[in-house]
């Protein structure tokens, strides 16, 4: 590698061009090299506020913008359930024994078992129990709301993160459901869900329009696919690593920000669903769990972030302090996705762009700063 | 010979094997821990019938009370529709009683019901009297199947059952028009040229 400085030799994106007359140094970067180096970064925040309780929490309120942005890169796995947390206002508190409506009660006992039943996590069977806790305790805590199948799917994909605290999830689950306001994705009449569904058909349309004519063509109702994405909020049809990044871009701007994804998801499928039939459509829809989908590559290309946006943690105090709100800048055009997806202006810009851009999943080529 | 398109539904309380039914009928698969249905899901397949032939579009809803406001427009402009029960399960036999009755007041006048009474390989857990299922059935003049997806018991001959009754329902109309929706959300009925007009293809 062309580091002439040995302090950052191993260092991603801290690499010094020797001659500022040649073109810039290109590094091959692998996920795992990523991963390795995302996890330096927030060890390294970990220790800086380690003198506060809650270090992340400190942090994020510190510096939001910057929260933000990690938060959209996507934090370590092993620190994802932490930053959640820190996301959602989460506090540890007494939980009640729950006497609820014995209908739900049954509803909940019916689905605990099915609820990713091909994911290794849940062959163990105290993590089902688990996740009967956690949606009774959801319901004791929203009489109102009751229990609706789907809830099983977020609440699974919780108690994965969480790794299989079931005190932590049954309390996340709430605080989850409040930040992001989402009670209208389970509500008798799905208010949420059409509402997204509506403003997801009009930027449909506009953004991606030999698409949307052919789902038109083949007469794809969108209860069979869109509905299902919104409401489980893509956890019924994506593999558990595809979704935590997908919430985690959710939890950093809003619901409505699935509009966005859900648009950019089939921007980069594109190709291969116009050649598609009803059938084969239905069945590719089923299996996109399996499918090798470039999420990174999805996410980047509708929150303008190509790549991991720690850069160089050297400087990285001096350019939070400094780019505070610049930072917010770079993600005002894609965030101000309206509450509830009600809107205009949804930011899809990036996306005829990424359509052309050659991003394999397992290698990301990143064009060291010019400035360092 | 003629070809007939139609669309059917599968209605039930949750986890009696509405979905199970479905894929062991169409893609003859079982899978014991079938993950539970959100909204729906769609399946179609071509039956051979000896008058001729029905292509079965087949809506497979969810089960819980709160989809059913979604159902509705599911079972709206279907020509057949598939109750299930499990016969371990008392209450989802009331169930049918109560889908048997919605659909009468609120779907396609000439609607084909079959029922099912699913998990027929579970004998020894039956909470349902199997006499009681059949006389009740009788009374409304439906089909009763007993059926399980697991073993294929009864699965095929229900929804042949359930193909030729619809085809000879609806027979009459065959050949009155030569457009049928792809998804058989309209199939051969007077509606369809409202809901088509000024769209393309669709046609089978």
């Amino acid at each position: 590698m062309g580091s002439g400085c040995c302090s950052c030799a191993k260092k991603i994106g801290s690499v010094r061009h020797k001659d500022p007359g040649n073109p810039p140094d290109i590094q091959i970067i692998t996920p795992q090299d990523e991963e390795r180096e995302k996890s330096r970064y927030w060890d390294s925040i970990l220790k800086d506020f380690s003198y506060f309780n809650d270090p992340i929490t400190h942090f994020s309120q510190q510096y939001p913008s910057k929260f933000k942005k990690l938060l959209i890169s996507g934090p370590p796995n092993d620190l994802r359930w932490e930053v959640w947390k820190s996301t959602t206002s989460f506090s540890l508190t007494k939980l009640e024994s729950f006497n609820i409506n014995p209908e739900f009660l049954q509803l909940i006992e019916k689905d605990i078992d099915r609820t990713f039943p091909f994911h290794p996590f849940f062959t163990d069977h105290s993590h089902i129990l688990s996740l009967g806790e956690v949606l009774k305790h959801f319901v004791q805590m929203n009489p109102d709301l009751g229990y609706c199948q789907g809830m099983n799917y977020l609440a699974g994909i919780l108690l994965i993160t969480s790794n299989g605290n079931s005190l932590e999830t049954s309390i996340m689950m709430n605080t989850f459901i409040q930040k992001l306001n989402g009670k209208g994705l389970f509500e008798p009449g799905f208010t949420k869900v059409l509402e997204l569904s509506q403003a997801f058909s009009k930027v449909f349309k506009e953004k991606i329009p030999s698409l949307y004519n052919h789902f038109v063509n083949i007469e794809l109702d969108e209860n069979l696919w869109l509905t299902k994405w919104f409401m489980t909020m893509f956890s019924y049809s994506f593999k558990y690593s595809v979704v935590v990044r997908l919430w985690d871009v959710i939890l950093a701007t809003n619901l409505g920000f699935m509009v966005n994804l859900a648009l950019a998801i089939l921007q980069s499928l594109r190709k291969i669903m116009e050649s598609k039939d009803l059938s084969e459509m239905l069945e590719f829809f089923g299996e996109l769990r399996n499918f090798p989908l470039d999420v990174e590559g999805i996410i980047g290309s509708c929150t303008s972030l190509n790549s991991w946006a720690g850069g160089n943690i050297e400087s990285f105090f001096k350019d939070t302090e400094m780019d505070d709100g610049m930072a917010d800048s770079q993600f005002r055009l894609n965030l101000d996705t309206a509450e509830g997806g009600q809107n205009s202006h949804l930011s899809v810009n990036n996306l005829a762009e990424y359509d052309g851009r050659k991003r394999s999943n397992s290698l990301i080529i990143q064009h060291s700063p010019k400035n360092n | 010979m003629a070809t007939m398109e139609c669309k059917i539904v599968t209605l039930g309380e949750g986890r009696v094997g509405k979905t199970s039914l479905a894929l062991k009928y169409v893609k003859n698969e079982f899978h014991k821990d079938e993950i539970s249905t959100v909204n729906a899901n769609y399946l179609t397949k071509l039956v051979q019938i000896p008058q001729g032939s029905v292509q079965l579009n087949i809506w497979d809803t969810a089960g819980q009370e709160r989809f059913r406001a979604i159902a509705s427009n599911y079972y709206r402009q279907a020509k057949g529709a598939l109750i299930v029960y499990d016969i371990t399960d008392r209450k989802s036999f009331d169930k049918v009683v109560s889908w048997i009755k919605e659909l009468k007041s609120q779907a396609e006048k000439n609607i084909v019901i079959v029922v099912a009474g699913n998990k027929c390989d579970m004998e020894k857990e039956r909470q349902i009297n199997r006499p009681e299922a059949l006389e009740f059935c009788r009374k409304m003049q439906i089909r009763h199947f007993d059926t399980s997806a697991k073993s294929g018991n009864g699965v095929e001959e229900m929804f042949m059952e359930l193909a030729s009754q619809i085809f000879e329902a609806n027979k009459g109309e065959l050949g009155q028009s030569g457009r049928n929706s792809r998804r058989g959300k309209i199939t051969v009925e007077k509606t369809k040229h409202r809901e088509n007009s000024g769209k393309k293809g669709g046609c089978c």
